[in-house]
């Protein structure tokens, strides 16, 4: 045989051979392209600060049903609740409604927020989450494309999609005092449009506390709806939540109210769409929210009480409204990305009832149950290729906040500059940011929570550098992350609890280091450690926090186990605290799965101060309560997807 | 500098779509072992067309009637010409109200699936290999 007839002979052999499938190929490949079909690398901000990604794998197999699951690993952000039992990782346990406006939350492109208090946090913190796909969470001031207002954390929440879920699931789960969830979504085409449906009930039991002769509660019953339309580059977005809150100690001056209940209803509808180089939005909202708290304590008639203190009732009422609208331009040049937008934002809140000990405090000025608060803000921010590895980013927002009927206006000037290199293995990124954060409109003109209501409080000041350092080889991702804080004009509450422009400058500096390690394809570590550091606070001068994270996710044949420790320690409470959860999947079939998983299950995790003060003069300071908002708890779940 | 710009952002999107790389090895392992050929000429949608064109065992073809399958989405905008060729669908629905759809790869209830139909194989005179037969929707 002539040898060029013999090369081809034996070329064709081997190509031959190599078209051959063996019977687990196709199961392999199928099970490789599900695990790394990940859609946040399609959506993922690229040079917008520290990053965490969960993906639809990390959702699924740490079992992920809540924001406050993940929330409480998140560097540095954390996850806390207030006095009335709602998440606020900001809040530092005064009797504000809420304290962290400035983490902002987003479903697809949209924004949900509420007229009172900024964040959709106070809504969907603690909600279930079983609609997402995945989550992206940006910390340090992360880009100026999505915020209408002032950002310092960014959380993206992913709607599942016809694209990867058509067909349905119902889940159901219950557990420890005797919780009970029923989900369930469903997603198909309807002509050229996609839609997807999820609907969820929640008898959220929770444990319950004593409080001198008072039962705290922080249960909460409710249902929550999302549902998305999708056409082409269109998105529609409908979000429905109606829950009905216990109010856990509540503004009680001894922590023990005998009653204390929050009911809300949150409607969110909203579109938008992009044609060409234009992105457009149009978002409403509502909020309506009744609190009701009553206290067996006798209220002082003497001055300089005259029967306001303390609060033996409290009884509010009130509807509020945010309409957005955006117009977002992007140019793409060779070697330019800029982003450039409009936004317009109203939010309108009406009190029609706000009783204090019996007392109304509306009534006695003109609009003083009312408050319209207007947002106007224009952005540029540009990636600008300095060489082919080496990205310069820049950005600039003004804002230019008024309120209808008060003297506090402001006019916001922020910026941020970052550069991030690469090479093979290493990505470092700079970024420096400046932000300014004014008061929520539920603060304004606030007797209830201003120290001084009439005074026009100047906005915090966030000055923010960071370094972060990632490097990648083999199996292996490990990230430093160094971060240097200046904040001016804090708004802190004083010893009676209501809020000041704090006089000094908060200096905070942390450094985080992140290990992740993939065993296999299906087995992953990760380890997290972490200190940071706030001086110059008042009372306790300065606040050190040491934590740690340790979680392993395995598969073995039809189990999916996961592990998680979170330590945490500070100079305050000058414990050790220690949150451990473990989950168990037991996948039966594809479409039929049976979950365990036990959270807290040392009943050690971080807790949080809540002050008690005896109720009659001089109100003495009492030992405050020390709980945690994570739960000791263990829930069974069964999930059927068709 | 430009070229490694581009370079670059090439390299960025190559990466971001690592995900189409396995869906390419996918249908690089069942349709030549379905047509038993090197180099297959295929009538694709833009969006298979993006992922196909990254393989030199795709010729990919702008009409019909010079492929040996049709590799879309949806069906229903196809000529005649293009609906009686062997159909192979990137669509559940598609796969299952198109006669002639003889295989599909879709995303149903958050995985992956591949699915044949026995009889417009047979009907196309095309035989699977054996890895191949459990994917088989009689």
């Amino acid at each position: 045989m002539h040898i060029k007839n013999l090369k081809y002979i034996i070329i064709a052999f081997l190509l031959s051979f190599s078209l051959q499938l063996s019977a687990d190929e196709i199961g392999d490949l199928l099970n490789d392209i599900e695990i790394k079909t990940d859609l946040s690398q399609k959506t993922q901000l690229e040079n917008s600060g520290v990053s965490f990604i969960y993906t639809r794998d990390d959702i699924d197999r740490m079992q992920i049903t809540n924001l406050k699951d993940i929330l409480k690993s998140v560097y540095p952000v954390g996850y806390n609740e207030n006095r009335f039992g709602v998440p606020d990782p900001f809040s530092s346990g005064s009797n504000h409604p809420f304290m962290s406006s400035q983490i902002r939350l987003y479903i697809d492109n949209q924004e949900i927020t509420t007229g009172l208090f900024g964040s959709g946090l106070s809504i969907l913190g603690d909600t279930n989450i079983d609609w997402v796909d995945h989550i992206e969470i940006y910390t340090q001031n992360p880009t100026y494309e999505y915020a209408t207002e002032a950002t310092i954390t960014l959380i993206k929440l992913y709607t599942r999609s016809v694209a990867k879920d058509e067909g349905g699931k119902v889940k159901a789960s219950t557990g420890s005092y005797g919780a009970s969830f029923v989900n369930g979504y469903y997603t198909d085409y309807i002509d050229d449009w996609s839609y997807f449906v999820f609907s969820a009930f929640n008898n959220d039991k929770r444990k319950k506390y004593q409080s001198h002769e008072s039962t705290l509660s922080r249960d909460r019953k409710g249902s929550l709806s999302v549902a998305t339309l999708h056409k082409g580059k269109t998105n529609i977005l409908l979000t429905v939540s109606n829950q009905k809150r216990d109010g856990f100690v509540d503004v009680s001056l001894d922590a023990s109210p005998q009653k204390s209940t929050i009911d809300s209803q949150y409607l969110h509808i909203g579109i938008d769409t992009k044609i060409d180089n234009f992105s457009y939005l149009l978002t409403y909202s509502y909020f309506k929210m009744q609190t009701d708290m009553l206290d067996n304590v006798t209220p002082i008639t003497a001055a300089p009480y005259y029967g306001t203190f303390p609060l033996q009732s409290v009884a509010t009422s009130s509807d509020s409204m945010v309409l957005t609208g955006e117009v977002k331009y992007t140019l793409q040049a060779t070697n330019n990305k800029l982003t450039t937008g409009l936004k317009y934002r109203t939010k309108r809140s009406t009190w029609e009832n706000s009783k204090f000990n019996g007392i109304s405090l509306i009534g006695y000025q003109p609009n003083d149950d009312k408050n319209i608060q207007n947002v106007l803000t224009a952005f540029v921010e540009n990636q600008y290729f300095l060489q082919s590895n080496s990205i310069l980013t820049t950005g600039i927002m003004y804002s230019q906040v008024s309120n209808a009927y008060s003297e506090q206006d402001d006019n916001l000037l922020m910026y941020r500059l970052g550069h991030t290199y690469t090479n093979d293995s290493l990505v470092f990124k700079t970024i420096y940011s400046h932000t300014l954060v004014p008061l929520e409109p539920y603060l304004i003109n606030s007797a209830t929570y201003l120290a001084t209501p009439t005074r026009k409080y100047d906005p915090e000041h966030y000055d923010t550098i960071l370094e972060n350092i990632i490097y990648e080889k083999d199996t292996n991702k490990y990230e430093l992350i160094l971060d240097y804080t200046h904040i001016q004009n804090m708004f802190f509450p004083n010893l009676q609890g209501k809020i000041e422009n704090y006089s000094q400058m908060i200096t905070m500096y942390g450094a985080n280091t992140r290990w992740t390690h993939n065993y296999n394809k299906y087995d992953k570590l990760f380890m997290e450690l972490s200190y940071r550091k706030l001086s110059n606070l008042p009372i306790i001068d300065h606040y050190e926090i040491y934590s740690s994270v340790l979680r392993n996710v395995n598969t073995y044949k039809k189990f999916d186990i996961f592990n998680e420790l979170i330590y945490n320690r500070d100079n305050f409470a000058k414990k050790d605290f220690f949150d451990y959860s473990l989950g168990v999947k037991y996948n039966y079939s594809r479409d039929f799965i049976v979950s365990l998983k036990g959270t807290n299950l040392f009943d050690k995790a971080k807790t949080t101060s809540y002050y008690r003060r005896s109720t009659t003069p001089p109100f003495t300071p009492e030992t405050p309560l020390d709980i945690s908002p994570i739960d000791r708890k263990v829930m069974l779940s069964m999930e059927y997807i068709f | 500098m430009i070229k490694k710009i581009i370079l670059t952002l090439l390299l960025l999107f190559s990466v971001l779509n690592a995900n189409d790389s396995l869906t390419l090895k996918l249908y690089e392992k069942v349709l030549t072992s379905i047509f038993h050929s090197q180099s297959i000429k295929v009538f694709v949608d833009s969006d298979t067309r993006e992922i196909l064109q990254q393989s030199n065992r795709f010729e990919i073809v702008d009409t019909c009637d010079k492929s040996v399958v049709v590799l879309v989405g949806k069906f229903s905008k196809l000529s005649e010409i293009c609906k009686d060729k062997p159909l192979f669908s990137t669509d559940y629905r598609s796969f299952k109200h198109t006669p002639n759809s003889f295989g599909a790869y879709y995303w149903r209830k958050g995985r992956p699936q591949l699915t044949f139909k026995r009889r417009t194989l047979e009907k196309y005179h095309l035989s699977l290999p054996l890895a191949l037969e459990k994917y088989v929707y009689e």
